[in-house]
C-alpha cells in the first residue's frame, strides 16, 4: 500500500500521454482504416458508381447494384419488355398491372407534374422520341410534327387506379418516359439497401445524380461538386457544396445536346412549347429524396430562376441552384451560406484541360 | 519508487511515444505522393493502367470496347479520347484530363478513363451533372 503515489502518478502519466492520440484525428476509429467496396456498372444509358464503407461494404454495394438494375429494368422505355414500355403499348387501349416500385414513382411523377404546371410532364416520350436527342443526326422537326406530338403530352390523360394498381393513358400515341425521374428513384433504392447493410458512409453516384450518405470515412461531410455548365468559363466545377445525408441532382444542357446553325438544342424539353427550354442552363436540387430531386431539378430548369425557385421555396426542405443562360448563378437563399463557389471568375478559363 | 513502478513508468512511456511513432508513420505513407497513373477500364474492369507521365504527347492507346476501338492520345501530362465508335461522341467533347479525380466516360462503348493518385487538388468527391 506503502508505494500507491508513484503508481498513481505512473497511471495519469499514462492517460495524460496516451490521451493526446484522441486530439490527432476523429478519434479510434478513425486510425483503424474501414472496409471500402467500389462498383461501378453501365446502365440506364449511363454510368453507375457507388462506394461504400463499413464492416459489409463488398456485400452491400453488390446487393444495391442489384436492385438499381432491377429499378432499370422495369422502367427503360427503351426495352419493349419493360413495365412502362408495356403501360406505352396499351395507350388508349388498357390499363397495365405494374411493381408496386413503377407505381409508387409514377404518383410522384404525376403529383410533381401538376404541382409544376406541367413543366415537368411524364407523359413527356412523344416528344423524347420525335426529337431523338443523341439518337438521330442533329434532326429538328417541323412545326406541325412538334405540334402534334405537344398536343400528346398531358399527364391528366395518365390514370392511376391505387387500388388495382394499374396504370392507363387515354389516347393511343401517348408515352411515359421516366428518364427525369428513374435514376433517382434508383438511387433512393440503392442507398436503402446500403442501409439496410449497415453502411453509414457511401456515395452513389447514379450518372451525376449523386446520394452522398453519412458522412466521409474521414468524419468530413461529402464534398459535392456540380459542374460547370460552360467549362469554358472558368473551369470545370462551378461550385462545391459540403454534404451530409444529402442528395444532389442536376439538369444541364450539356448532358445530351447538339448544336445546328448556332443553336443549342438539348434533352430536356418544355412540354409547353415542345421544344428544348430556354431559361436554364443547369438546375440543381438538393434534398433528401433522390427520385423527387431528379423531378424537380427538370422542373426548375424548365421553370426557370424565378418561377422554378419560388416552386422549390413553396415545396420546403429543398435547396436549389440555377444557372441562368446569361451564366449567373442563382441560388435559394438557405445555401448561399454553404455554397463554395469555385468558378474561376472573368477569365479565358482552361480549355486547355 | 521500487522496481517494478519505474518498470510500469518505462512501459507506460515507450507504448505512448511508440504509438505517437507509429501514427506518425502511418501518415507519412498515407501522403507519400503517388504518381498520377491513367487507369482505362471497360465494363468496370482494368484493361490498362499506366504513369501519365508515361505517355508521351501524340501517343496513342487502344481500348476495345462493345463498339469497336476507341482511341486515347496524350499531350502534356494529359490525356484525351482522340476517337471513338460512339454515335454521340460525348467522350471525344470532354477534352483533356489532367488531375487526379477526372474522368473520361464512353457510355456506348462502356469505356472509362479515369486518373488517380495522390489529389491534392482535388477539392471534392463526387459530381452532379
Amino acid at each position: 500500500m506503502r508505494n500507491r503515489g508513484p503508481r498513481l502518478f505512473a497511471l495519469a502519466l499514462a492517460v495524460i500521454l496516451l490521451s493526446g492520440c484522441r486530439a490527432r484525428g476523429p478519434g479510434w476509429a478513425g486510425q483503424v482504416p474501414l472496409a471500402k467496396a467500389e462498383k461501378t456498372e453501365f446502365m440506364m444509358d449511363t454510368v453507375i458508381t457507388i462506394t461504400a464503407y463499413g464492416p459489409k461494404a463488398a456485400e452491400a454495394v453488390n446487393n444495391a447494384m442489384a436492385e438499381m438494375r432491377r429499378i432499370a429494368a422495369l422502367m427503360n422505355a427503351d426495352d419493349p419488355k419493360s413495365e412502362v414500355s408495356r403501360i406505352n403499348q396499351n395507350a388508349g387501349k388498357r390499363p397495365v398491372r405494374v411493381s408496386e416500385d413503377t407505381f409508387r414513382l409514377l404518383k410522384l411523377a404525376q403529383r410533381y407534374s401538376e404541382l409544376s404546371g406541367g413543366a415537368f410532364d411524364v407523359t413527356v416520350r412523344p416528344l423524347v422520341v420525335l426529337w431523338g436527342i443523341g439518337k438521330k443526326d442533329k434532326y429538328v422537326p417541323d412545326a406541325a410534327a412538334i405540334e402534334r406530338a405537344r398536343a400528346l403530352v398531358n399527364w391528366r390523360d395518365l390514370i392511376l387506379d391505387e387500388k388495382a394498381r394499374t396504370v392507363y393513358l387515354r389516347r393511343p400515341g401517348m408515352g411515359i418516359d421516366l428518364g427525369g425521374a428513374a435514376k433517382g428513384y434508383a438511387a433512393d433504392r440503392a442507398r436503402e439497401v446500403l442501409l439496410e447493410h449497415g453502411v453509414r458512409s457511401a456515395l452513389i453516384d447514379a450518372g451525376g445524380n449523386i446520394w452522398a450518405l453519412g458522412r466521409r470515412p474521414d468524419g468530413e461531410p461529402w464534398r459535392i461538386g456540380i459542374r460547370n455548365p460552360r467549362p469554358e468559363h472558368g473551369g470545370e466545377l462551378l461550385a462545391v457544396v459540403p454534404s451530409e445525408d444529402l442528395t444532389l441532382v442536376t439538369s444541364g444542357d450539356y448532358e445530351r445536346y447538339f448544336i445546328r446553325d448556332g443553336v443549342r438544342y438539348h434533352h430536356i424539353f418544355d412540354p409547353r412549347t415542345g421544344r428544348p427550354a430556354r431559361s436554364t442552363i443547369s438546375a440543381t436540387i438538393i434534398g433528401r429524396n433522390s427520385a423527387e430531386a431528379d423531378i424537380l431539378s427538370t422542373a426548375l430548369f424548365v421553370l426557370g430562376p424565378e418561377q422554378g425557385l419560388a416552386l422549390i421555396r413553396k415545396l420546403g426542405n429543398l435547396e436549389a441552384v440555377v444557372v441562368t443562360p446569361e451564366e449567373r448563378i442563382v441560388s435559394t437563399s438557405n445555401l448561399e451560406d454553404k455554397l463554395e463557389i469555385v468558378r474561376q471568375e472573368g477569365g479565358t478559363g482552361d480549355k486547355g484541360r | 519508487m521500487t522496481r517494478a513502478d519505474k518498470l510500469i513508468l518505462v512501459v507506460v512511456l515507450g507504448l505512448a511515444l511508440g504509438s505517437f511513432a507509429l501514427i506518425g508513420l502511418r501518415r507519412a505513407a498515407q501522403v507519400r505522393p503517388a504518381e498520377a497513373q491513367v487507369v482505362v477500364e471497360v465494363d468496370g474492369r482494368v484493361v490498362d493502367m499506366f504513369p501519365l507521365a508515361e505517355l508521351k504527347p501524340g501517343e496513342r492507346r487502344q481500348v476495345r470496347g462493345p463498339l469497336g476501338y476507341s482511341v486515347i492520345i496524350g499531350g502534356d501530362n494529359k490525356v484525351r479520347m482522340e476517337s471513338s465508335p460512339c454515335p454521340d461522341k460525348v467522350c471525344m467533347a470532354r477534352g483533356w484530363i489532367s488531375l487526379p479525380g477526372e474522368a473520361i466516360v464512353c457510355v456506348p462503348n462502356h469505356v472509362v478513363v479515369h486518373i488517380t493518385g495522390s489529389l491534392p487538388e482535388k477539392s471534392y468527391d463526387a459530381v452532379t451533372q
